[in-house]
């Protein structure tokens, strides 16, 4: 797969801040990616995964696909409904009853939390909920953006070993700042290419 | 045992203040016109203003309801419809008109008759909740917003099972305000016509000029407004649980 263009501005006056031709992901499994903070990284995974639908916004992959239902990206934000349970949240993307406690148990999580409210949930929890919902709808390409901070590191273990198992296939895009994090994730590391004004982001090469 | 000690210190201050009040009521210093004496008031209250309080207060948490059903049901229509971006012009335009302003049309249209009051409570509800449901809509999450291409969710789905809910947690103060003005049509709608009723009896005791009757029933207004304000508000609480709690991210 490559991204054939990327190309996203804030407000239709300014010149754009992520501006991509042509990048091939040429990666299985698992891969990291790097940048300055405040260089676009987390713009780059809202573009991609289809975030912006206006026209300040162009993204098309070769092969083309469809990056609502292709794409997934699990970022800061909090994706789950906060007036449906753990369980219910499942259900409603798909999952079976029968296959809930499974599931949570896959990730490392208690069967016992099935019920409980996900605002209940602490960090750790609430991103391994999200992650089992996007692995689950089997997307092409699953965008996690800085996942793997502010958990400790079973847990991290767990999801690494999971994501692997689930998803060999696919390919999985981290952002992680921290170099032993991105060692330890995987050897496939990519960072952020900048133009000269480091004010847009051009590319990805991988390191 | 503070809160006994609290309590008791309020119901001496309000017990002083009522029999201040009385007291310079009957020495004449204060005019029973702009304000009677307490027990002027108290004994100014008549069965018929008993009723009236249970209709008045039945008509307008009917039409509230009616109200907030029509909004839903009339946005829902228009994001199936695909008319929402078009939305906010009209809902300006809606709360521009006074509602009260169409009473005399729905005296001619409706007679007397329950509807006409019943419709008017619901067009002044609707008229103030409309905007603010949308605005809920217009701002919900977009990784919310997202799920209906995502999960190929009718629109009938995505509104019941996102939309809905997850405008609700910004909707008390709409909720709060409209079933105020509810209230205050219905005591409004009474005016033109009604033979039983808070307004009815507002406006037999204005003709009388019977001051009394119409401080008597301010003061069961406000009694009753902030029953339904609180009876509403933990009606909410209990069905919006989620309202107000925020995940650990």
């Amino acid at each position: 797969m490559r991204i054939l263009r990327a190309w996203h501005t804030f407000t239709r006056s300014e010149s754009p801040i992520i501006d991509i031709e042509n990048v091939p992901l040429d990666w299985n499994g698992l891969a990291t990616l790097s940048g300055p903070s405040g260089s676009g990284k987390t713009t780059l995974f809202r573009v991609l995964s289809g975030w912006y639908d206006d026209d300040r916004t162009v993204c098309e992959f070769d092969p083309a696909i469809d990056r609502l239902r292709q794409v997934r990206f699990i970022g800061a934000h909090d994706s789950l409904l906060p007036w449906l349970s753990v369980e219910r949240n499942l259900r409603f993307r798909g999952f079976l009853v029968e296959g809930v406690g499974s599931a949570l148990e896959e990730v490392g999580l208690d069967r016992e939390i099935r019920s409980r409210p996900v605002y209940e949930l602490s960090y750790g929890m609430y991103k391994r909920i999200e992650l089992l919902i996007a692995i689950a709808d089997q997307p092409d390409l699953l965008l996690l953006d800085e996942f793997f901070t502010s958990i400790d590191d079973e847990a991290k273990t767990a999801i690494r070993d999971y994501v692997l198992l689930a998803r060999p296939q696919y390919q999985t895009l981290v952002i992680a700042h921290e170099q032993n994090l991105r060692n330890w994730l995987s050897p496939v590391s990519y960072s952020l290419v900048l133009d000269q004004a480091r004010q847009c982001v051009t590319g990805i090469k991988r390191l | 045992m503070r809160n006994w000690h609290k309590a008791f210190i309020g119901i001496v201050i309000v017990a002083a203040i009522v029999l201040g009040w009385e007291a310079l009521s009957r020495a004449g210093v204060i005019a029973p016109l702009y304000l009677p004496a307490p027990s002027s008031i108290v004994s100014a209250y008549r069965p018929q203003l008993g009723y009236g309080v249970l209709l008045t207060t039945g008509r307008a948490v009917l039409g509230f309801v009616f109200g907030v059903i029509v909004v839903y049901v009339a946005h829902f229509l228009c994001v199936a419809a695909g008319l929402d971006k078009h939305l906010d012009t009209q809902f300006s335009g809606a709360r521009a008109v006074p509602v009260i302003s169409v009473l005399p049309l729905f005296t001619i249209w409706f007679g007397y008759r329950e509807t006409g009051r019943l419709v008017v409570v619901l067009l002044a509800t609707a008229a103030f909740f409309v905007a603010p449901v949308h605005e809920a809509y217009r701002v919900l999450p977009r990784q919310w917003r997202l799920l209906q291409k995502q999960l190929s969710l009718s629109t009938f789905r995505y509104y019941i099972s996102v939309v809905l809910p997850g405008g609700l947690s910004s909707l008390a103060a709409a909720f709060r305000i409209a079933l105020a003005i509810a209230f205050t049509m219905a005591i409004a709608s009474e005016y033109v016509g009604a033979q039983i009723g808070i307004g009815k009896f507002l406006d037999s005791a204005r003709i009388t000029f019977n001051v009394p009757a119409i401080v008597l029933t301010i003061f069961l207004c406000s009694i009753i407004g902030v029953t339904l304000d609180r009876t509403l508000l933990t009606l909410y609480r209990r069905v919006v649980y989620w309202a107000g709690k925020q995940p650990k991210l």
